[in-house]
């Protein structure tokens, strides 16, 4: 079956204009949404999704020490909110992140080099991972009766931990003892912030879709093991931004209490 | 009622999924790259520390990896004075290319050693150091003192110790074996 010329352009037409609507929609208070979550003055809910570091925390260059070598992960937690008023609320999160190691290969021909020898094997230690305890307000626009958009901005703790690596050198038929950088851990000042959609799917259910930006910036203390040779890459600190992207899902149970 | 259920589930699926599957230990290898030119060359310049015009060079050469033709000793005689002290410098080419600076820019794993056969009266020292936290000698350059009258050998060799450098020759494996012959006049 086909569509002729006319019927796509009007069809265009008419997408465009359902764009422009919800757009608009999402700029304006809808005071007259009747919305079942704003009934409801607190929300409890799960929430997990895809976490994209940024920066040089996802940087993988050997030769740079502010590399992080994170890839993408994931995030889980519980948040919850307290609205104080119609639109207003106080959000709080506990989160658990975790980022895949990036550029381990980098590591292993980074060693390689530095040491010329025949070959090296590189293998991650542990994870980079981060738990977050973090509270702010929170605030909400109805645009339909069941879809609200809203906005936060969160700060509280953030305790991280780096990931680490063995590499065994071999040369000339010898192997020779693993060169280890440990995992290490620091605490700092975390922030989290962005906007989200919620959805209600029930009197007392609901899911919401966030993008968040995540910023903190632990000092990390490393120990580095068997390292003989001034030669290789060999951190003793770590301070650069773990920051990143986080998009989630979250189900939530929304009550009146 | 059903259209929530479903929802639900799925959220909850999705967050399980997440839960499970990213935590795995990562490995990589480098492995050996070929095309690595062999060391061919080995060079000992001497000068008198005493006397600027008394110097004396030596060269040893193997051009065939395989070590099957064997070296080349035609050049590899060094001529020094009794009861005296040398500077001597070691030179390392390929066959294309000197590879001392490359030595030198990897000092914190390599080491030159010399060894004495019986009946040469000469000691060798090495007066360079790297940057280990702790400074162990190269053998770049190196201080030579003669004692009688003697003829004998002198085995140089590279040692490529990947942090395992710990100031001996025992460690790591020999890049380079050469061995000179010295007279002691």
């Amino acid at each position: 079956m086909s569509i002729n010329l006319k019927t796509f352009r009007n069809m265009k037409n008419i997408f465009k204009n359902m764009l422009f609507t919800i757009a608009a929609s999402g700029i304006m208070i809808n005071s007259n949404a009747q919305n079942i979550t704003l009934a409801n003055n607190f929300m409890v809910g799960v929430t997990g999704g895809i976490s994209t570091p940024m920066g040089n925390f996802a940087k993988t260059d050997y030769d740079n020490n502010a590399s992080g070598f994170a890839g993408a992960g994931y995030n889980l937690g519980i948040t919850g909110t307290y609205f104080l008023t119609r639109h207003f609320g106080i959000n709080a999160l506990v989160s658990y992140s975790q980022y895949s190691f990036k550029g381990i290969q980098h590591i292993a021909d980074g060693f390689h080099e530095s040491f010329d020898v025949d070959s090296s094997s590189a293998t991650t230690k542990g994870s980079d991972h981060s738990i977050s305890i973090l509270v702010g307000p929170y605030y909400t626009v109805p645009l339909s009766a069941k879809l609200s958009v809203h906005f936060r901005l969160l700060a509280g703790i953030t305790s991280s931990t780096l990931a680490g690596w063995d590499v065994v050198l071999t040369d000339a038929g010898i192997t020779h003892p693993p060169l280890t950088q440990n995992t290490s851990s620091a605490t700092a000042f975390g922030l989290q912030g962005g906007i989200g959609l919620h959805y209600t799917i029930a009197r007392h259910w609901g899911v919401m879709l966030n993008g968040d930006y995540f910023y903190s910036k632990p000092n990390f203390a490393i120990e580095n093991l068997d390292r003989n040779a001034n030669a290789g890459r060999e951190i003793s600190s770590y301070n650069q931004p773990l920051a990143g992207i986080n998009v989630n899902i979250t189900l939530l149970y929304e009550l009146h209490l | 009622m059903k259209k929530k259920n479903i929802i639900i589930v799925s959220t909850l699926c999705v967050l399980v999924s997440m839960w499970s599957s990213c935590d795995k230990k990562e490995q990589a290898v480098a492995p050996p790259l070929p095309g690595n030119e062999p060391l061919t060359t080995m060079i000992l310049r001497a000068t008198n520390v005493s006397d600027a015009t008394d110097t004396s060079s030596a060269s040893w050469v193997e051009l065939d990896p395989t070590g099957t033709i064997g070296p080349d000793t035609s050049h590899a005689t060094l001529h020094l004075k009794v009861g005296a002290t040398y500077n001597v410098t070691v030179q390392l080419l390929d066959t294309l290319n000197d590879i001392t600076p490359e030595i030198k820019a990897r000092e914190n794993y390599h080491l030159f050693c010399f060894d004495v056969a019986p009946g040469l009266n000469l000691t060798c020292k090495q007066t360079d150091l790297d940057t280990n936290p702790k400074p162990l000698p190269i053998g770049l350059t190196d201080l030579f003192t003669t004692g009688i009258a003697s003829n004998g050998h002198l085995e140089v060799t590279l040692h490529h110790q990947p942090n395992v450098k710990d100031g001996t020759c025992a460690p790591g494996s020999v890049d380079i074996d050469a061995t000179f012959t010295v007279k002691i006049q």
